[in-house]
């Protein structure tokens, strides 16, 4: 059992290692989504399957994909453009090290003084899981991290929603360098004819699955822009991301929330509560509110459409 | 719980990766993925903090946390990627005037 995690932990920090060393940022970022499938495992180890469909899909997923875009495109226009390519040096530059010893030993002693903290910390195993279950039947939501994220902690959620749609303002208020059009790839093409529908299923399942065991929003909103993403890639004939992205459907979790919040709050007689017996109905819509939202925001991240 | 113990050191080690890349890396883009590494380690403190009780599952307000902060870290690391794109389209630089500054004073 410790072999595993001593195996685990190890590898995950020679993968960050190696991300942040790595000769080319493209290596670098495909490095990153393995170091995040690998922190995923070590969730489910830790208990927290939640988060490890979170960490997957989004942390490692769509951030790795992210750099890997913007780090191509660097490089295409490196290699296309007239500016002089200076020689391709890894990371660290050697002579940029002797002056910077110190900020290596500032960095060392506040990693050091952050470990000896959190030794000093004495784990609390349980606590809040005893009172989250103590009100899980009150809430009338079967999974305890859902009732949490859209019940106990509502706010939180509805915050961050918020500040999800802030950045995707300011992301489509930068415009987009215009990409270049992709090629017809028939074997990506014939993939993604096959991938696409099922993919949506596992999103709509994800959606569904959050009210009672491990699932969400989120998760199914990241599955949701993979999709939609992969279709684009593919040159499928659909192609809804020029509708999705519109602020509209961008706004439309935030929306539902807020418009949810106060009118079932105002019968229940706290803002963001849900008067009783129409809990799951209400946490469901919200839920598939916001994994539109959370698809649709997601795809904008990666920028314009194929047109732009 | 000797088995959670494990995950202090690595995740303190992680946010030491990332603190290093962030402040060494003169890429824009390797700053951003510092900036990730060294949030993993944060919310592995996190996590390991509040070890999985008698059946096995985490703790869910930790879980939940975790699960907003890998949101926002997305919502911070896109807005970053855009603006480097967008740095990159109008300088053709991906390092920043003061970091590559001091690449050449060395």
């Amino acid at each position: 059992m410790n072999a595993i995690d001593l195996l685990l932990a190890l590898a995950l920090l020679l993968l960050a290692g190696s991300a942040l060393l790595a000769r080319s940022v493209q290596t670098a970022s495909v490095l990153f989504i393995a170091f995040g499938l690998l922190l995923a495992l070590v969730w489910v180890r830790l208990g927290a399957p939640d988060v490890a469909l979170a960490e997957a899909a989004i942390g490692a997923g769509v951030a790795g994909a992210l750099l890997m875009l913007a780090a191509s495109e660097f490089e295409s226009r490196r290699i296309g453009g007239s500016r002089a390519a200076g020689p391709r040096l890894p990371w660290p530059r050697p002579q940029g090290w002797r002056p910077r010893w110190a900020l290596v030993l500032l960095a060392l002693a506040c990693a050091a003084v952050l470990l000896l903290a959190v030794l000093a910390i004495e784990p609390l195993a349980g606590a809040a899981t005893e009172a989250v279950a103590r009100n899980l039947p009150q809430s009338e939501i079967a999974h305890p991290v859902t009732a949490v994220l859209l019940s106990f902690r509502a706010y939180d959620t509805l915050l961050e929603i918020a500040v999800l749609l802030v950045a995707v303002v300011a992301v489509q208020a930068a415009p987009a360098p215009p990409q270049r059009a992709l090629a017809h790839d028939p074997v990506l093409a014939r993939v993604a004819a096959i991938t696409v529908p099922l993919a949506l299923l596992v999103a709509l399942y994800l959606l569904w699955a959050g009210s009672s065991r491990s699932g969400g929003a989120f998760q199914a909103g990241a599955v949701l822009a993979g999709a939609v993403l992969l279709a684009r890639f593919a040159s499928l004939p659909l192609d809804p991301q020029s509708r999705l992205t519109r602020p509209p459907v961008l706004a439309l979790g935030l929306a539902l929330f807020i418009l949810i919040g106060l009118v079932a709050g105002a019968l229940a007689g706290a803002a963001l509560g849900y008067p009783s017996g129409w809990v799951k109905p209400l946490v469901l819509a919200i839920e598939a509110a916001l994994m539109v939202s959370i698809g649709a925001t997601l795809v904008a991240l990666f920028g314009g459409s194929k047109t732009a | 719980m000797s088995g959670v113990s494990i995950w202090l050191p690595t995740g303190s080690a992680l946010v030491l990766f990332g603190l290093l890349g962030m402040l060494l890396a003169s890429s824009i883009l390797r700053k951003l993925l510092a900036f990730n590494v060294m949030g993993s380690g944060i919310f592995l403190l996190l996590l390991a903090l509040r070890p999985p009780g008698p059946d096995g599952v985490a703790d869910p307000v930790a879980q939940a946390l975790i699960i907003t902060g890998i949101v926002i870290a997305i919502a911070a690391t896109a807005l970053g990627v855009r603006l480097a794109r967008r740095y990159h389209q109008l300088s053709g630089q991906t390092e920043l005037p003061e970091d590559r500054a001091a690449t050449r004073d060395d």
